[in-house]
């Protein structure tokens, strides 16, 4: 093994940083990971983490090391120990950042991306750490509205607010640093996991959203049924824009920009240089507006294009006093040239941010109740479903009535090994069609045996993510007839449609019958 | 070694075709600034079954013959994503689906690909062009109404399962990559089938993860590109 192997992680357990601590060590990378708090709290967080990731990843990652120290405090806090520690590392990747757009009482974000970047270059500096990986933005750029190239830093531009101010000296540090060899990420507006919808972050995309959510006004009239299903009317957002519809917004997921930060840290002959992480075709408003206005429920939002709003009514004034801090961005992101990403990563560009993807970040936030269950102290995407529950009450009490009932052909023995807290293993009989058993165990003779991890069968049940989708993606695995479980697949996810999931109402006919208008 | 084009990442463009009375949706690639050698349209699978574009198969090879200097059509059928036409009604076909793995709008989906081929070479214009189809998809290559000297290139061509007699006519050189252990294609029934053809043909056979090529398609693009290349001449 290659000498000074490890690498120090800073702000592992932020949003994006939990997402590098996962595809770091799912790499095989021993991580050192600088964490805030009294050395045990630090632990039990990054613990915490690798078991959840671990957990979802369906494999063992090892244990990253954790170093007690704060980018705020000199030398960063670091004991003797810890120190040495540190010097073992071949590498840094920092990661640690502070969003607050506009200064706060305590220095931020100042203190923790300017001062906490030139104390950690210091350290690096003392014990000989020369190879840096610095997570920046793309919005280093200020207020430039011509073509954003990867070479270009320094261009004359002004700021929108502290944080892109902050992030542009600090770029601007390490730059300068002697005797580091330094690359930069930067990504654009990173949302929520293309595949789950999680998110711990409620910045940049979501403010809009939430504020949207929580002033519309109650619905009039009565649902409607569409195929199936039950929907809601809409609820009234009496909303004037300022927007055309056709301005361009760049997105990019957290698990793409973690996964590409990771594969550039392992590609030294790429390092050194500077990598916008940003989605090929910008993703414009109108899409926006149509997966929010269907996510969300609500109607009435008009664009007005650049027009002065004339006289705001009173839900305008307290929509724009809200969204204030966003107001510099209104007139959309400018273009940014990825030739270096485009180049180092011909494989994996980003995932298309589109109306599909921006209504699975839609339904985790509400689910989340925008952040609310998730402040619990809870890390990482929340797992929080009662298998048993589902598998041995909910799913024989509505099957009956299902799309599963209508395959009169359907004589299946079915197993179901759902590892992780919560999880357990089943086998289920269908007979013509009736679900007539679930039992606990995996029997042997099953003509199909499903083997998923907690998180995934929880967003598969909720709704997230389709059963065919988990297993392209590799999150299910089949044993058996590898053609009915995909057919049984297609069941199971016009069951989930038909009849979602709430585990706290307990009469069967209310929860998930469809409507009766 | 791959024959990779680093320095000339591919561009991806999204795309709108008639087909039919319909629009459909379509991503398009194509190397930034060399040359491209050839152009090639993509028939994803089943949409009961994965099928849009987005399947890993589907999209690894699209991306991976892009960035091999070939343009690439990838789309979605009438009814899928963002294309339209009245989605399938899975829930009204679903017990003939269980026993048959064919639903009644799926015999529109080769018009869709005989489109999608006039879209692409309409814009591709003197390029040479070939046909593609992963699962499902090869079932229709035959009716896209390509040229006699049109490679087709067949990925886990589903003769367990579909009907493959509009093969037996078939002239046009042909590729079939699958795996030994495909469900949909047993080894030996693949073999007889392909015995039978009278296309020039080439069949590789190895372990490839089933039907579904997860984590080999960057190996599924340099093979199908060196076939290409080797057509093209």
């Amino acid at each position: 093994m290659p000498a000074r192997r490890d690498i120090l992680l800073t702000g592992a357990t932020g949003f994006l940083g939990r997402y590098l601590l996962r595809d770091l060590l799912a790499r095989g990378r021993r991580v050192v990971a600088l964490v805030r708090g009294c050395p045990e709290a630090a632990a039990d967080r990054i613990a915490a983490l690798t078991a959840l990731w671990s957990d979802q990843l369906a494999v063992d990652l090892p244990q990253p090391l954790v170093v007690s120290g704060d980018l705020k405090s000199a030398g960063l806090g670091l004991d003797d120990a810890d120190r040495r520690q540190v010097g073992r590392c071949g590498a840094v990747l920092h990661g640690a950042a502070q969003v607050a757009f506009h200064c706060s009482s305590g220095g931020e974000p100042w203190a923790t991306n300017v001062e906490g970047t030139r104390r950690l270059l210091e350290l690096c500096h003392s014990v000989r750490l020369s190879e840096f990986h610095h997570v920046s933005t793309a919005f280093v750029c200020g207020d430039r509205t011509d073509k954003v190239y990867e070479d270009q830093l320094e261009c004359g531009q002004r700021f929108h607010n502290d944080y892109e101010r902050s992030k542009y000296e600090a770029e601007r540090l390490v730059r300068m640093a002697r005797r580091v060899h330094a690359t930069f990420y930067r990504p654009t507006v990173i949302v929520g996991d293309s595949r789950t919808g999680y998110t711990s972050s409620y910045h940049g995309f979501y403010p809009f959203l939430e504020l949207a959510d929580r002033v519309a006004e109650p619905a009039n009239g009565s649902s409607a049924v569409r195929g199936s299903r039950c929907v809601p009317p809409p609820r009234r957002l009496a909303l004037r824009m300022p927007f055309t519809g056709d301005e361009p917004r760049n997105f990019v997921p957290v698990d793409w920009v973690a996964q590409a930060i990771v594969r550039l840290v392992h590609l030294p002959r790429w390092h050194g240089r500077t990598f916008h992480l940003a989605a090929y075709k910008p993703i414009r408003m109108n899409e926006i507006k149509e997966a929010a206005e269907a996510g969300l429920g609500v109607e009435g939002v008009q664009w007005i294009g650049s027009a002065d709003l004339v006289r705001p009514s009173r839900l305008e004034q307290v929509f724009y006093d809200h969204v204030r801090a966003y107001w510099p961005y209104l007139h959309g992101d400018p273009a940014f040239d990825c030739r270096n990403t485009r180049i180092a990563l011909p494989w994996f560009p980003p995932p298309r941010v589109n109306r599909a993807l921006l209504a699975r970040l839609i339904r985790f936030a509400l689910e989340d109740r925008w952040g609310q269950r998730s402040r619990a102290p809870r890390p990482g995407p929340a797992v929080d479903l009662d298998c048993a529950d589902y598998v041995e009450r909910f799913l024989p009490a509505n099957a009956g009535r299902s799309a599963l009932a209508r395959v009169v052909a359907l004589t299946l023995v079915v197993g179901l090994d759902i590892r992780g807290p919560g999880g357990g293993q089943w086998t289920c009989h269908w007979v013509r069609a009736d679900l007539v058993s679930v039992r606990r165990g995996l029997e042997e003779g099953a003509a199909i045996t499903y083997r998923t991890d907690i998180s995934t069968f929880a967003a598969v049940v909720r709704g997230r993510q389709t059963p065919q989708e988990a297993f392209f993606a590799r999150r299910i695995d089949v044993k058996g007839d590898v053609e009915k479980a995909l057919k049984l697949a297609v069941l199971m996810e016009h069951f989930i449609k038909e009849f979602p999931y709430h585990p706290h109402v307990h009469g069967e006919a209310m929860d998930a019958s469809p409507c009766s208008g | 070694m791959p024959a990779l084009v680093l320095d000339d990442a591919p561009v991806f463009e999204t795309v709108r075709f008639t087909a039919g009375r319909y629009t459909l949706e379509g991503t398009l690639a194509y190397p930034e600034e060399a040359a491209p050698i050839g152009a090639v349209v993509l028939a994803g699978p089943h949409p009961l079954l994965g099928g849009d574009m987005d399947n890993n198969v589907v999209r690894g090879l699209a991306e991976g013959l892009a960035a091999r200097r070939v343009v690439t059509l990838r789309f979605n059928y009438r009814g899928v994503g963002g294309s339209e036409g009245a989605p399938i009604d899975a829930a009204a076909h679903l017990a003939r689906f269980w026993e048959t793995s064919h639903v009644p709008e799926e015999k529109e989906f080769a018009s869709d690909l005989a489109d999608a081929l006039a879209f692409l070479q309409a814009a591709g214009r003197s390029l040479p062009a070939a046909l593609l189809g992963y699962s499902f998809g090869c079932t229709m290559l035959p009716q896209a109404g390509a040229a006699s000297g049109v490679p087709l290139v067949l990925v886990a061509p589903t003769v367990g399962v579909h009907d493959y007699r509009a093969y037996d006519d078939v002239k046009n050189p042909l590729l079939v990559v699958a795996s030994d252990d495909d469900f949909a294609a047993d080894a030996s029934r693949l073999r007889e089938w392909y015995d039978w053809l009278s296309a020039p043909k080439r069949l590789i056979q190895t372990r490839l993860d089933d039907h579904f090529f997860r984590g080999h398609e960057d190996w599924l693009s340099e093979t199908v590109f060196t076939f290409l290349q080797e057509q093209w001449g």
